[in-house]
């Protein structure tokens, strides 16, 4: 009889849920995605019931429910933090404590309840993990490497913000860490707060924006906020940082070493802002860069892994595999706290219980698809329950038909399958656009996704062509790498183009797919296979066939603020909200056309929190 | 337990106790039962009426901030800050010291039996 670990994250922020069977990953999800409710950081119930009820288990069958992370090491270090601090932190001190003392250090007691208000039989035994040891799980156990090293960097878990791994095989043997207040991801997430962005969600906005600036306050930052030390490690200048003592991530001087105030939410973006932007970009990666070329020097091995939330930030990463000395580099796609629900369960079984490992090709994420799915039958119902005339295609007319639409510059909502575990959509829950297109980087951020102007969108390419089309000699089905797009596909720059600074270079043609060229010529790739998403590699086949071209934008399908969606019924609210053309529910085809003209007002925009 | 109870438990207990204590709190401060009156005519009515309950469920909790804002508050310089200036001569974390390096050796994980 098989038997079940269920993994869980939660009341931080990206609250998941994962459900292991023998030691393999057979369901994973974010609570967000059930009750749209961005970076939901509630207890993971409806993903729990999921979870139980796709694989028709009871918690009977679990053996142990395992948190990701040690909440008394955690309110240590608030403690530790507050002292260090007093008498100057009493507001940020009035903040917390009431939490802690209600819930969070009563988090046992707390889980307990809430897994048995489940009503889905007794509660198993909870176990808990490291936050560190649970992003260098789910890091290295699902990594396609039998040996390798394991970087871990976030904003903070317990103690720990960086943390250094060996894997082998089975066994993950922690090497060195380093401690709050010094993180990186804490650096980043501060100059994203500085920039005018959302804590723990603009950070990949700063990402986007670095590219229109230049580092001209590199030099700066590394004088002041980020000293880097010749072993590799590195640590802040808390003059700058006040998330140790306040409710806000920098302190005044932080402006002043700027010279300027710090910009507001939907604030007009400066040159000067890209310019702190790229800065801060070439910071991390300068910082990022020593780190792992120490841990290269300390364990000899050849394939490095990571994880944490800094892990998202492809523009690193890309830097990282070229750079820091390692051969090969696997990063979790849910590298943030909601991975850590994978990995505490994937580092118990491992580690608690020595089940044996079995080292995958490609990998044992399942390309990330580990989500809720929907038959056909069920899409029918509700279809027909709502009234939605829509075509119902054999699978082979729905490629065909859809790779039409694609040619004629159409926008397609694209739903089909496994929901993706992970901050990306990997093509089951994606919005797909033709690649060609000059105007559509506009038209889809304006009119599909209503967000900022400046941001980039993502190329999916079959696997065998990307070579030809970027300049990246691997796979990449996580989209966790940037790539240059290949010098012979780039459009020579007119010369008043290439006098253009700042948001004025957005609109510039400068290759022969516009639409996920960045203004640096990187885009930030995914690869596909038809061993992972057969589907879309046949959608790609099929389009190439037409127009000679296997590259697609592909953004994740949702609206600003909104999580991705989940059900049909999602699918279906955000296709009649925006102008998405045409909407692709498995083998079911709705157009926009055939509907009647939405009467939905403009007011269901306030629905989602901004992000 | 019941959902019978459980509806009762979130729809009125808050109520009765709070008209209990405020009874016992009046009684002790004035020796008499004068102002009860008024009392029971406000439990009769947050009983009836939701709209009541919950303004009183918002006093009481807006009452209950200012009561953990103060007692913290006292707490924290009272207590926690000088202790605070003993922590920093020491027992100081080396990550708040000015280190060469900020590496921290680990040799093992910790258990998974226990939240610490």
């Amino acid at each position: 009889m098989a038997s079940y670990l269920l993994g869980i994250s939660c009341y931080y922020h990206d609250s998941a849920a994962v459900l292991l069977e023998d030691g393999i990953v057979v369901g994973a999800v974010q609570e967000e995605r059930f009750t749209r409710k961005k970076h939901d950081a509630s207890f993971p119930a409806r993903s729990i019931s999921y979870l139980l009820r796709e694989r028709g288990v009871t918690l009977r069958e679990v053996r142990a429910v395992v948190y990701y992370e040690k909440p008394f090491l955690t309110f240590e270090r608030l403690i530790e933090t507050h002292l260090e601090a007093s008498p100057f932190g009493l507001r940020s001190f009035l903040a917390s404590m009431p939490t802690w003392m209600k819930e969070k250090l009563f988090l046992e007691r707390l889980l307990k309840r809430e897994l048995a208000q489940l009503g889905a039989g007794p509660v198993p035994e909870l176990k808990f993990s490291e936050h560190h040891l649970s992003h260098a799980s789910s890091a290295f156990f699902p990594s396609p490497f039998a040996d390798a090293a394991v970087l871990c960097a976030d904003g903070v878990g317990e103690w720990a913000t960086t943390s250094a791994w060996r894997g082998q095989g089975a066994d993950l043997t922690p090497l060195w860490e380093i401690h709050f207040p010094h993180s990186l991801g804490l650096f980043y997430s501060t100059l994203t707060a500085y920039l005018g962005f959302k804590v723990n969600s603009g950070e990949y906005k700063v990402m986007g924006l670095a590219p229109y600036g230049k580092p001209r306050f590199a030099d700066r930052m590394l004088e002041n906020l980020l000293q880097l030390n010749s072993d590799g490690s590195f640590a802040l200048n808390l003059r700058y940082f006040a998330f140790t003592k306040e409710l806000q991530m920098f302190s005044p001087a932080l402006e002043d070493l700027f010279g300027r105030r710090a910009r507001r939410p939907e604030e007009l973006l400066e040159p000067f802002h890209m310019d702190v932007a790229a800065s801060l970009q070439l910071v991390l990666e300068r910082a990022l860069i020593p780190l792992a070329r120490e841990l290269r020097r300390q364990t000899s091995a050849t394939r490095l892994c990571l994880a944490g939330g800094v892990a998202l930030n492809c523009v690193a990463n890309s830097k990282l595999l070229l750079e820091s000395g390692f051969e090969d580099l696997w990063i979790q796609p849910s590298a943030g706290d909601a991975g850590g629900a994978l990995g505490a369960a994937l580092a118990y079984y491992h580690l608690a219980e020595k089940g044996e490992r079995r080292v995958c090709h490609g990998d044992a994420q399942k390309g990330s698809y580990l989500g809720p799915s929907f038959k056909a039958v069920e899409i029918e119902s509700f279809l027909r329950k709502n009234n939605v005339p829509f075509q119902k295609l054999t699978q082979e007319d729905m490629l065909s038909e859809t790779s039409r639409y694609l040619d004629e510059g159409k926008i397609i909502g694209w739903f089909q399958g496994r929901m993706e575990f992970g901050p990306r959509a990997l093509g089951h829950r994606s919005i797909l656009a033709d690649a060609r297109g000059a105007e559509l980087q506009k038209t889809l951020n304006l009119k599909i996704k209503f967000r900022e102007s400046f941001r980039p969108f993502a190329p999916v390419v079959l696997a065998e062509d990307a070579p030809e089309i970027f300049e990246f000699d691997r796979p990449s089905p996580y989209m966790l790498f940037v790539a240059a797009v290949r010098p012979e596909l780039r459009v020579p720059l007119a010369p008043a183009d290439r006098t253009k600074f700042g948001i004025d270079q957005l609109n510039v043609v400068r290759s022969t797919y516009p639409a996920i060229t960045h203004v640096d010529y990187s885009a930030r790739l995914q690869t596909v296979s038809r061993d992972r998403n057969p589907i879309l590699a046949q959608l790609l086949e099929v389009y190439r066939q037409r127009t000679q071209s296997s590259v697609l934008v592909n953004t994740s399908f949702n609206v600003r603020g909104e999580p991705i969606v989940c059900t049909p019924e999602d699918a279906y609210r955000c296709f009649r909200r925006t102008e998405i053309d045409v909407l692709v529910l498995e083998n079911f085809i709705v157009t926009k056309e055939s509907l009647p003209p939405s009467n939905q007002s403009e007011d269901w925009r306030s629905e989602f929190e901004l992000d | 337990m019941s959902l019978s109870w459980i509806r009762f438990r979130n729809r009125h207990l808050l109520t009765i106790n709070f008209s209990l204590a405020a009874a016992l709190v009046l009684y002790g401060i004035r020796r008499d039962f004068a102002w009860h009156l008024l009392l029971v005519v406000w439990l009769l009515l947050a009983l009836r009426f939701e709209r009541m309950a919950k303004f009183q469920q918002l006093l009481l909790v807006r009452v209950g901030r200012i009561n953990s804002t103060l007692i913290l508050t006292l707490f924290y310089f009272l207590f926690f800050a000088p202790y605070g200036l003993l922590y920093r001569c020491f027992f100081r974390k080396p990550a708040f010291q000015q280190r060469a390096s900020t590496f921290e050796e680990k040799r093992k994980i910790g258990s998974f039996d226990r939240p610490f």
